[in-house]
């Protein structure tokens, strides 16, 4: 148990901890925290859109590249960008290196045992992965340079549905609260564990703990629903529209961001 | 119990012999009555379990009594007609955290002026006031989960002000706070009933600060029943009837009955000027 548990807290305390860098970065004062969100959004997941069908990894280096000098740009700790944007690549990566083998084509390398990893397979790891890796660049860096509130509001302001906002953001507001709770029901099970326990009771204790949590998340849950009703909530969420103006340094941008989309169409989009 | 006010008052809450049992076949309350004039501060004393928390559920209409009756300034309070007659009630619920749902303190401000309709001008007003009332400004844009337990409680009456209720119902109002935060959050309390004659009904099982928060009293015991009603003095000095009851008379009444008094004191300022004398 104590394994699980340690490895549990340490996940926890590491989670509650790149909310606080990634809230503490966005309050910077850096050149992507000072556009709007609603720009930042469109423009970033058109980018991301053309990205993820292109078919040209100089397209996407290119993007890496962009990605990394905008994270410098916006004072983003390169360190912790990489840290974030590297993992998702890498897992990508490992997925698909059995095409680098299996692919037909011109040998590249002949390995013992009759494998031979071949151009086209290769191309096809390499391609895929740089997508990934630079889609993960651009969503990280919106995510880390916009406050999660300016998101849903921008999400609201561009009439993304109510439902779905409403569902984000009491994920996100309750997400913390359920780790905290997490936290604490392991602590409590570990200051009232005396032994070594062998790992079929080890399992067994972690499923009950699992079901203790989902109890209280269910019990958490009705208490939201009924302060929601209390306060006025029927089946549709109204809110406030926020209309700030656009800056000409937010037309800027999306412009930027449209004139790099079109050149990523026109030389890594196979049409 | 049935109600015992003069047909002069103005009624704003009435609970006729109400029960309500969970799903689960617990019982919540079992026919609880309560009588509260406009503008009057009324506490429900009661130990843990004894259905305070169910009872104020069933004045706000969140739940539907099985037997008896909820009125709310003279209008019985059924399924249909919850919603609008919601309009009049304010609930903060004993834990802060299941009433601050929005991502910052501002979107929870703004969340009851916004479900009612309210023009985003006069709810713009509105929350510049109770910022300033409860001093929220440093943590409008902050999200709930970042703030302490006494600024979250703050935010969670000024979330149910927001479309300001005439009745105020506070569960456990003092729970899990330091002596600090407890004493601003009473002032604040006594502040809107006494300022915007808001009618002030609270739960609470700590005997010491019914005297601040209450001019009568309901006791509502074990078995899940309002067994009691009367005022501050009558109720926190009748030892017997608080331990039938799983509550305890507060410190001073306990001294003074030791010291031989008969009129105890319920305040600091009543003991000393008692001892004085």
């Amino acid at each position: 148990m104590r394994e699980i548990l340690e490895a549990s807290l340490k996940e926890i305390t590491k989670l509650l901890r790149d909310f606080l860098v990634t809230e503490s970065i966005a309050s910077q004062k850096g050149v992507l925290q000072s556009i709007d969100a609603r720009v930042k959004l469109v423009s970033l997941f058109i980018l991301v859109f053309f990205v993820a069908i292109s078919d040209s990894p100089p397209i996407s280096f290119f993007i890496i590249f962009l990605s990394f000098l905008l994270a410098v740009l916006s004072k983003i700790p390169l360190r912790a960008y990489a840290a974030r944007v590297t993992l998702i690549p890498a897992f990508s990566f490992v997925v698909v290196l059995p095409w680098a083998f299996l692919t037909e084509g011109a040998p590249l390398l002949n390995l013992p045992l009759g494998l031979k990893i071949t151009h086209e397979g290769m191309f096809y790891v390499t391609n895929f992965t740089a997508r990934v890796f630079a889609c993960v660049s651009l969503l990280v860096l919106l995510i880390l340079t916009t406050r999660f509130s300016s998101l849903l509001s921008a999400m609201r302001a561009l009439r993304l549905p109510s439902g779905f906002v409403s569902v984000l953001a009491i994920a996100y507001r309750y997400m913390f609260l359920f780790l905290n709770e997490v936290y604490r029901l392991l602590v409590a099970r570990e200051s009232r564990t005396f032994k070594h326990e062998k790992l079929r009771k080890t399992w067994r204790l972690g499923g009950e703990t699992l079901g203790v949590f989902f109890l209280r998340a269910l019990e958490r849950g009705e208490r939201v629903h009924l302060a929601a009703v209390a306060r006025g909530y029927s089946a549709e969420v109204k809110t406030y529209t926020r209309e700030t103006q656009l800056k000409p340094k937010d037309f800027l941008f999306l412009l930027l961001s449209l004139l790099l989309s079109a050149t990523v169409i026109l030389h890594g989009v196979r049409i | 119990m049935s109600c015992k006010l003069d047909k002069s008052d103005m009624v704003a809450v009435e609970a006729h012999e109400v029960s309500y049992r969970y799903p689960d076949g617990t019982v919540g309350v079992r026919r609880a009555s309560i009588c509260v004039r406009s503008g009057e501060r009324v506490v429900i004393l009661g130990p843990n379990g004894s259905g305070k928390s169910t009872l104020l559920m069933l004045l706000d209409g969140l739940l539907q009594p099985e037997s008896g009756y909820v009125k709310i300034f003279g209008v019985r309070l059924t399924k249909r007609n919850a919603r609008m007659l919601r309009r009049n009630i304010g609930y903060v619920f004993q834990d802060a955290d299941d009433m601050l749902f929005c991502a910052t303190v501002r979107e929870d401000l703004e969340y009851g002026p916004a479900q009612l309709d309210i023009p985003r001008e006069e709810a713009l007003e509105r929350i510049k006031e109770l910022t300033e009332l409860f001093s929220l400004d440093e943590v409008l844009e902050k999200p709930p989960f970042r703030l302490s337990g006494g600024e979250k409680k703050r935010a969670a009456i000024a979330a149910v002000l927001s479309v300001r209720p005439r009745i105020l119902l506070v569960d456990e109002p003092t729970a899990n706070m330091d002596a600090e935060s407890k004493n601003t959050l009473i002032s604040f309390l006594n502040f809107l009933n006494a300022e915007h004659k808001i009618t002030l009904i609270t739960t609470t099982q700590d005997v010491e600060i019914a005297p601040q928060l209450a001019t009568r009293i309901y006791i509502m015991g074990r078995n899940k029943e309002t067994v009691a009603e009367g005022s501050v003095k009558e109720m926190l000095t009748d030892e017997k009837l608080l331990e039938a009851n799983g509550l305890e008379a507060p410190c001073i009444v306990r001294l003074f009955k030791k010291l031989g008094y008969k009129n105890c004191p319920l305040t600091i300022e009543e003991a000393f000027s008692a001892l004085s004398k």
